[in-house]
């Protein structure tokens, strides 16, 4: 080796100088060679390096690769042992810079390109996954303060449809998650093509396959729990009948009108049980003698009024055309059933039951009992002679327009009034 | 040529030059040079560069009492050639077009 070729290659260590030790080995090697054939040719040292362009003007060539294929390295190692859609994207974007410039460039965005797309895409719902997870949990927090006096029932139904809805909600943000994680792998197959892979001492095992799938089945396992405690929740109390009933009164009604008459010297009790529909027991203003049962019936409910040994009864039942008769009929609270009673009629009794319609009377009568789950009781009238028990909570009771406490209200005396509304309001006038 | 779109053939070429037969350093820019005016101090990235994506490999031989490194094109480099080839034939075309446009 000439003394000339010496200079030139220790000058170029230098500036190599902070290159890895690999790559500032083997371009001296390269260029010692480069030297050697040229001068073999005919070309001096001190010509081959002005061709070449000077010492400092290798380096920077290489200097300019080396980082560039460094940069790409990094990126693109970092992603394939964690994928993410930053971590992604910054593997795509090194590797394409470590290339500029070069034909091989192309190919690899055109490989690359759908499936990163693919895999942003993903990791875009997971995270809304996440997100409304963590709205739905924020709600429930909301809901559960902004409902001082429900029961216990109606919280555990809103803390489980809540659970139940962040459940779903991580399910599908884990199921993204991963599916992303799956495409992303693809993407950084198609970028590896344009990287060697330098093994590096500090480089970590990847955490073998197996390990990974359990840490998905535990976080799989954990939706499923919570899913099946939010469902649970919600089946308790009656969350899906409500939802059910909300999809139920979208519907375009279709009822028709049925109307009974009754000499009133026949009747002395009455007793209604309808499944949902409301009730209205009224003194006629309209002349006329008679009792008038008058009804709207849908097409999946039945029944029909009988009279016997004074007792007027009638009760509300399925017409048996759908399977889910009863479950529809009882959230269906839009139909109503009025009893218009000739004026001076008073009967011995009357008994009004119905599952979450609402309920007004507003007649003269002996002993009265209006029954209800979830619909509000009006009683109009004779407040002054009879004797009222009205139970309703969480509903308010309301006589003579003064709010009582929640609970039992009695008062007067007489015969006896019995108000019961599960959820409803109870108002006396 | 503009020096991008002479960095964007480079590789090309060097495969292409190797497809005929395995080559040195020295030898591959004497080559390139004769092709085409490219700095020369170019050519060892995109054989770095070529090597680390596995288009070709290397081999060392003696020559006059020292090593040298001698650079083959791989199967998967011959794919890529074919590549690039398909890919390039267009541009031919295209480039055909302008120095007939020119000429006339």
């Amino acid at each position: 080796m000439t003394d000339a070729l010496n200079r030139i290659l220790e000058s170029l260590r230098v500036e190599l100088g902070d290159l890895p030790e690999e790559s500032v080995r083997r371009t001296i090697e390269f260029y010692e060679e480069y030297f050697a054939d040229a001068r073999d040719a005919g070309h001096s040292e001190e010509e081959t390096l002005a061709r070449l362009g000077g010492v400092k003007e290798i380096a920077a060539q290489v200097r300019a690769e080396v980082a560039a294929q460094a940069r790409a390295e990094s990126a693109l190692s970092g992603a394939e042992r964690k994928p993410g859609p930053v971590r992604l994207t910054g593997a795509l974007r090194q590797v394409l810079r470590g290339l500029a410039g070069s034909a091989a460039r192309a190919s690899l965005v055109l490989g690359a390109v759908l499936p990163y797309a693919l895999a942003l895409g993903c990791y875009f719902f997971a995270l809304v996954g996440f997100a409304g997870a963590l709205a739905g949990a924020a709600l429930v927090g909301y809901g559960l303060q902004s409902m001082p006096n429900a029961d216990v029932l109606s919280r555990v139904s809103l803390a489980g449809a809540g659970l139940l809805f962040a459940a779903v909600a991580v399910a599908l943000g884990f199921m993204f998650w991963a599916a992303a994680g799956a495409i992303a792998r693809i993407t950084l197959k198609v970028l590896r093509r344009g990287v060697r892979r330098e093994k590096r001492d500090d480089e970590k095992l990847p955490e073998p396959a197996s390990a990974r799938r359990g840490k998905l089945w535990i976080a799989f396992l954990a939706c499923g729990l919570a899913a099946a405690l939010g469902t649970t929740g919600a089946f308790v109390s009656d969350l899906p009948l409500r939802l059910f009933s909300i999809w139920n009164s979208m519907k375009p009604a279709d009822l028709v009108v049925r109307e009974w008459s009754y000499a009133p010297e026949k009747v002395r009790d009455i007793e209604i049980k309808t499944m949902n529909s409301a009730i209205v027991v009224e003194t006629g203003t309209a002349g006329g003698n008679l009792i008038r049962f008058i009804r709207e019936e849908p097409r999946w409910l039945g029944g029909v009024p009988s009279l016997e040994n004074g007792r007027l009864s009638f009760r509300e039942v399925s017409s048996g055309t759908l399977p889910l008769m009863d479950f529809i009929a009882r959230h269906e609270g839009t139909t109503e059933l009025r009893i218009t009673l000739p004026r001076g009629f008073r009967a011995r009794s009357v008994s009004l039951s119905s599952g979450s319609g609402k309920i007004l009377l507003a007649a003269d009568a002996g002993a009265v009992r209006a029954l209800t789950d979830s619909g509000a009781i009006r009683f109009d009238g004779t407040a002054a002679t009879h004797r009222i028990r009205a139970y309703a909570k969480p509903g308010r009771i309301t006589v003579s327009g003064k709010t009582q406490p929640a609970g039992i209200y009695e008062a007067g005396s007489g015969a006896i009034v019995e108000l019961i509304s599960g959820e409803g309001a109870i108002e006396i006038r | 040529m503009d020096a991008q779109m002479k960095k964007g053939v480079l590789d090309a070429l060097v495969l292409a030059i190797l497809k005929e037969g395995d080559s040195y350093g020295y030898e591959l820019s004497e080559r390139v040079a004769a092709i085409m005016e490219v700095s020369e101090t170019a050519l060892y990235p995109v054989l770095r560069r070529l090597e680390a994506q596995e288009l070709l490999e290397t081999y060392s031989e003696e020559y006059q009492g020292r090593l040298r490194k001698y650079y083959r094109l791989t199967q998967r480099g011959k794919e890529k050639l074919r590549d690039y080839a398909a890919g390039l034939s267009e541009l031919a075309r295209v480039i055909e077009v302008i120095v007939k446009g020119e000429k006339q």
